[in-house]
């Protein structure tokens, strides 16, 4: 490029930027409506760049998904074979149990209890915890009453069984009941599930119930261990005349839970 | 036509991803310009219309006809000017000159815009740009030296 020329159209294409930029000509309608057109030509290219930034975040976020779902079921596989191995103990349990009873002549039939591992898919929305829904369903034979336990704990029972998965009430549902007794004296009365404490009821007046004291459950005419329901909270003497208001706060939190046992044939 | 498409994708990476992470955007790194300052230390005064092209399409994606237009072209300019007068070619007085047409445009951008607009500006936002235009600098060199070589070598 030749000296004079360059320094020229160099000057010229900085003056015209400039005056361009304070001018505020860029503003008037047929400047405008060029810009928008090229603006139109390029927004192609925006889209393509919005869509592969989109993409590559997807696909990170899906990727980091991806390895914390591999280090969930590592975790959940060491869960599983633990709760498998319990099971197999107590299978083994029974029949020491059969064993003796039948050297001692005992022959009460004692009806042996059918557990099967399930995992919790879905949590009651509301924040309530008043239901659970379960994998496994009529395909698993599980039966409306059946009861769920975690790790000695009652979590509810089956209400509604549907083909591959089952809902679930829950100790905070208003809906359940159960039979249950504390100890030492193995008291009975009955539990009302509600949110976020359940109730004791049937406690008379003259039963000295303390706070702090465990509420079980154990299955009638069965051969199973003793589930807890939660522990005495509060104990007041209340408007009844015959009975005290005892409020139970249930020992097990839904929302933590993931692997479950559901007790077969309640 | 290689050096079209190169300039083209560093102006697309430029204002596409760049920009984003430099409040403002103007203070930040300047990949193009990196890249036209070093093909104006191999080309030359012709690297003065790219300079003029480049500026009008960088224009375009923003809202500031004109600005960028000016300051590419002023920046490359003065650029060549620095070059033909102390004649050097080498990565440290490269960096020297890209370095005095860098600032040239920052404060020249920062000047022009603070007329019509009011904004914040980020130390660490201006020194880390700083720090990016010399480092894309060197690379473009130093990538430029070897494709150089290579062309002399086999053509």
């Amino acid at each position: 490029m030749r000296e004079r020329r360059f320094h020229v159209s160099a000057l010229a294409f900085i003056v015209l930027g400039l005056s361009l930029y304070l001018s505020g000509l860029p503003e008037t309608t047929y400047v405008k409506s060029a810009v928008n057109l090229a603006n139109t030509l390029i927004m192609p290219v925006l889209k393509f760049k919005e869509s592969s930034v989109k993409d590559l975040k997807e696909n990170i976020h899906a990727y980091l998904d991806l390895v914390n779902v591999k280090k969930e079921n590592i975790k959940l596989k060491k869960e599983l074979e633990k709760l498998l191995l319990t099971e197999w103990e107590l299978k083994a349990c029974v029949r020491d149990l059969e064993k003796t009873l039948n050297l001692v002549k005992f022959t009460q039939k004692i009806e042996r209890t059918n557990y099967s591992v399930s995992r919790i898919i879905y949590y009651d929305p509301s924040g309530l915890d008043r239901f659970v829904i379960i994998e496994g369903g009529k395909d698993r034979n599980f039966q409306e009453g059946d009861l769920v336990v975690v790790e000695g704990k009652i979590l509810g029972f089956i209400e509604q069984v549907y083909g591959s998965t089952s809902r679930v009430v829950t100790v905070f549902n208003k809906k359940l009941s159960l039979p249950s007794y504390v100890l030492p004296e193995e008291k009975r009365f009955i539990y009302k599930g509600d949110f976020p404490l359940g109730k004791l009821l049937m406690v008379r007046k003259e039963d000295p119930l303390k706070e702090g004291t465990p509420v079980m459950f154990r299955l009638k005419g069965k051969l199973s261990p003793e589930f807890i329901i939660g522990e005495v909270i509060e104990v007041k003497r209340g408007d009844d005349p015959f009975f005290k208001e005892v409020k139970v706060k249930p020992s097990v939190d839904p929302r933590k839970e993931e692997l479950v046992i559901v007790v077969k044939g309640r | 036509m290689i050096f079209a498409g190169l300039i083209l994708t560093a102006l697309f990476l430029d204002v596409l991803l760049l920009q984003g992470y430099f409040k403002p955007g103007f203070l930040g790194a300047d990949l193009t310009l990196c890249a036209l300052l070093v093909s104006a230390s191999f080309r030359g005064r012709d690297t003065i219309m790219w300079a003029v092209l480049i500026g009008i399409v960088k224009d375009l994606f923003g809202d500031s006809l004109g600005l960028n237009l000016a300051l590419y072209t002023l920046s490359v300019y003065v650029f060549n000017l620095l070059l033909e007068k102390f004649l050097f070619k080498n990565l440290p007085s490269l960096l020297v000159g890209g370095l005095v047409a860098l600032t040239l445009k920052k404060i020249g951008a920062f000047l022009l815009v603070s007329v019509k607009y009011s904004f914040d500006v980020s130390l660490s936002s201006v020194v880390l740009g700083v720090v990016l235009d010399l480092i894309f600098m060197s690379v473009f060199y130093g990538t430029a030296l070897k494709f150089q070589e290579i062309r002399e070598r086999f053509l």
